[in-house]
This record gives structure tokens, sequence and C-alpha cells, in this order.
């Protein structure tokens, strides 16, 4: 029996204003694995990260998500296997505490369980001490740290990144790692992140996808 | 100068010994300017969100509209209303001309515009990603749509109490629709017109000068607000 695939992705294209800037002819992701999409600034790794979360409509092509067509109307259930942590940190104008319960009340999730995803996820990240502040009392690398916590909380199958060591402290970095292998582990999720931070990538034991120019110059080696 | 010094000392006790008619006209203005308020903010802010937040065909005309009608004079508003209401106009069983619910539907038409065009322009200014957070989050369309309204909170606050300065300090529309009829639709702004046309102007004094502490507050208010509504 082979690995089922988490995205399979064919003639993937994508322009802004006509101009391409990204053109996949062919990949396929497999579940429960880390994924790492890694190229210089402008290679289109933002974009085909906002097309996998399913926030960015494609030009052309297909994507299928755990064998399930996406575009041109991906549904909500569709979308909730999927959280994305964007490249820059955005945290919504409330508390700590309520930023991370924010996906799991959109889950219908009850109190009780909100709670202890909470107390748990912010044990692992060293944020407890700061559950209770406003979001705009908390300083950057805080916030990188509370962001990554919303997106471990909701345990969906997939997380996608998005140069997730940005405004992330050297010292937290190992933490990022650590949560990142044990939640892929423990929890199977498939893990896709793009980066062109070296020593993260060295860090990391997952398959690495170059990206140049909106290609992947090693689609096959995954 | 002899005539403006009397006037002025004559307005300053008016306001502290807290005259009765004086009091009337306050209550009268505050009741209609806060009523129309609240009417025009539950119909101008889910306009502006919904504006901001859609991608209508017609979006960027109805954008310009809304912000045309921001320069409307309110006498032309009150001339509207007044056919509407009029005996012989469409609305003209319900006895509203002259009432004081006549200048609240009034004052009302003149600020859903305004509260409109400052909603949609607030909306619109929140970061994109939030959004795009709140859809990876699982929100659905209504609370991403909140949530996005959320963070536009304290300028859509600031929406409201402008809307409410524009009408504290209008006259065409009181005059028009209420008739200036003491006691009952008489406000601020007509009082100070009869007043001044009466050549007593120690009323109207005394009432222009809580006006202008009124417009003080609301701008202290708004800026205020206008602080906390910065985003880190």
């Amino acid at each position: 029996m082979g690995v089922e695939n988490a995205y399979s992705i064919r003639a993937l294209k994508h322009a802004y204003d006509g101009k391409v800037v990204l053109d996949i002819p062919y990949l396929d992701i497999p579940s429960g694995q880390i994924c790492i999409f890694s190229g210089p600034n402008g290679s289109g790794k933002t974009t085909l990260l906002s097309i996998l979360a399913l926030i960015l409509a494609p030009s052309g092509g297909s994507v299928s998500l755990n064998e399930i067509e996406c575009w041109p109307d991906p549904d909500r259930e569709l979308r909730r296997m999927v959280t994305l942590v964007h490249q820059k940190p955005v945290l919504f104008s409330t508390s700590v505490r309520n930023n991370l319960a924010y996906g799991l009340k959109t889950r219908g999730l009850a109190a009780k369980e909100i709670d202890r995803r909470i107390m748990s996820i912010a044990d692992a990240m060293q944020i407890s001490t700061i559950i209770n502040k406003h979001s705009r009392k908390i300083s950057g690398g805080e916030a990188q740290r509370v962001i990554l916590a919303r997106a471990l909380i909701m345990e969906t199958p997939i997380i996608l990144l998005d140069e997730p060591t940005n405004s992330l402290d050297d010292a937290y970095r190992p933490l990022l790692v650590e949560s990142l292998c044990k939640t892929s582990q423990n929890l199977k999720t498939t893990v896709v992140i793009a980066t062109h931070d070296t020593n993260f990538i060295s860090s990391l034991s997952g398959r690495i996808l170059r990206m140049e120019k909106g290609t992947i110059l090693n689609p096959t080696d995954i | 100068m002899n005539d403006l010094g009397q006037s002025l000392t004559e307005a300053l006790r008016l306001i502290v010994s807290a005259d009765a008619e004086v009091r009337t006209i306050i209550w009268a203005s505050l009741r209609f300017s806060i009523s129309s308020t609240i009417i025009a903010s539950l119909i101008g802010i889910p306009v502006g969100i919904a504006l901001a937040t859609s991608h209508l065909r017609f979006k960027r005309f109805i954008e310009d509209l809304l912000n045309t009608l921001l320069a409307i004079p309110t006498v032309v508003v009150g001339l509207f209303v007044y056919t509407i209401i009029m005996s012989r106009g469409p609305l003209g069983q319900f006895n509203l001309l002259f009432s004081p619910a006549a200048i609240i539907i009034g004052q009302t038409v003149l600020i859903i515009p305004l509260v409109a065009a400052l909603a949609c322009s607030s909306v619109s200014i929140v970061n994109p990603i939030i959004r795009e957070t709140a859809l990876t989050l699982g929100a659905g369309r209504l609370r991403t749509t909140l949530t996005i309204a959320s963070e536009a909170q304290a300028a859509l606050l600031v929406a409201c109490i402008t809307a409410f300065g524009r009408v504290i300090g209008e006259i065409g529309i009181s005059l028009i629709l209420g008739g200036n009829i003491l006691g009952y639709t008489r406000t601020i702004t007509t009082a100070i017109s009869l007043q001044t046309s009466k050549g007593e102007f120690a009323l109207g004094l005394a009432l222009g000068i809580i006006l202008l502490c009124v417009a003080f507050v609301v701008n202290f208010i708004i800026r205020r607000l206008g602080r906390r509504s910065i985003w880190v």
C-alpha cells in the first residue's frame, strides 16, 4: 500500500497581472511528513502556501487535498483541515488567551476542552506567563510564539508555516523544531514549511524541495 | 460691547442656575441627536462593513455616492423628508411633521451616509492578513466579517461620535421638520436662531456655549479613541 498524499498538485499556475509567478507541473506532498520549500525571496513560496491554505485561488491547474479537488470553491470543512501561519506576525486585538481560543471556538469545542488545550500549548510554547496579557502588550518574539501556538492548538491534519523563524528569537528555535517534530510524529500532522533559513532547514528532518523562479527544481525528491 | 458683556453675564447666569428652559432645550437636542445616531449607526455600520468586505461590481460607484452625500446641506435633507412626511406625502397619514420623530428621521437620513462611509473606510484599512488568519482558523464568512469589524471597533466608535457631532449642530432639519416648538421640538440650534432674530442674545449665547462644550467633549473622545485604534 502506497503513502497517502495530503496534497496532489497538477499543472498548477498562478499569475499576477499576467506575469506567471508559480508554475508547478507536478507535485505530491505525502501525509504525516515534514515538507520544506526552500528558496530565495520571490521564488513563489508564499504564493504556493497561500494556494495550499485555500485562501488564494490559482490561475490554473488543480490542487487536491486528501484527494478532494479544492478549487474553484473550497468548502468550509476542507478549509478546516489546514492552518496557515503567516510570515508577518498578526494577532487579533484581544488577549493572548482569546487568540488561542479563536479557532477552537469556530469549531464549537467545549469550554473545558478549550481551556485544557490552551494550558497544554501555553506550557509547551513557554507562554504561560503572558496568557492573560493583551496581544499589543507582548514582544515580537512572544507574538511569534503565540502565533505558532495558535496554529498548533488547532491540531489540524495540515499545518503550513511561512518563514516561521523570521521574528523568532534564536533561543526559541529549538522549541519550534521540537514542537513541529512532536506534532508531526504524535498527531501524524503534515507540516509544510516555506523558509530560506538554512540553519532552520538543517535542524529539521524533512524532505526539502528547492524553489526558484516559481517552480520546484526537484519535485520528485519527495 | 456693553450689550455683549451683559448678554454674556446673563448667559453664564442661565447656565450656572440650570435654567428650566435651557435644560428643556438641551435635553431635547441630546434626545434627538442620540436617537438618530443610534439608529443611523445600526444601519450605517453594517452597510459600511458589508461594502468594505464585499466585491460588488458597483462598489466604487456606491463609495463615491456615499462620499457625495456627505456634503449634502441639512436643509436639502429636511426638504426631502418634508415631502415624504407632509400630509400629502407617502407617510402623511402618520402625522409626523413638526414632531420629535420627524427630526430624528431627518437627522438619521442625514448621517447614515456619513456613518456608512466612515465604517467602510475604517474596515477597509484593517490588515488583510486578519481576514486570511480568521479564514485559516476555520471562521465562516459572518465570523470573519465580525472579526474584521472588531479590529476596527475604535474607528467605528469614532464614526458614531462624528455622526453625533454632525447632528447636534445641525439646524436645517430641526427647523424644517420640527417647527421649533418650545418644550417639544426646540433644539439648541433652532433656539439660538430664534433668540438671535428676536435680538435676545443671552439665551442664545448660553446655548452656544453649551453647544461648544458638547463639541469639545465629542472631539476629546474622538481623539482618545483615535489613539487606541492604532494597530500594533
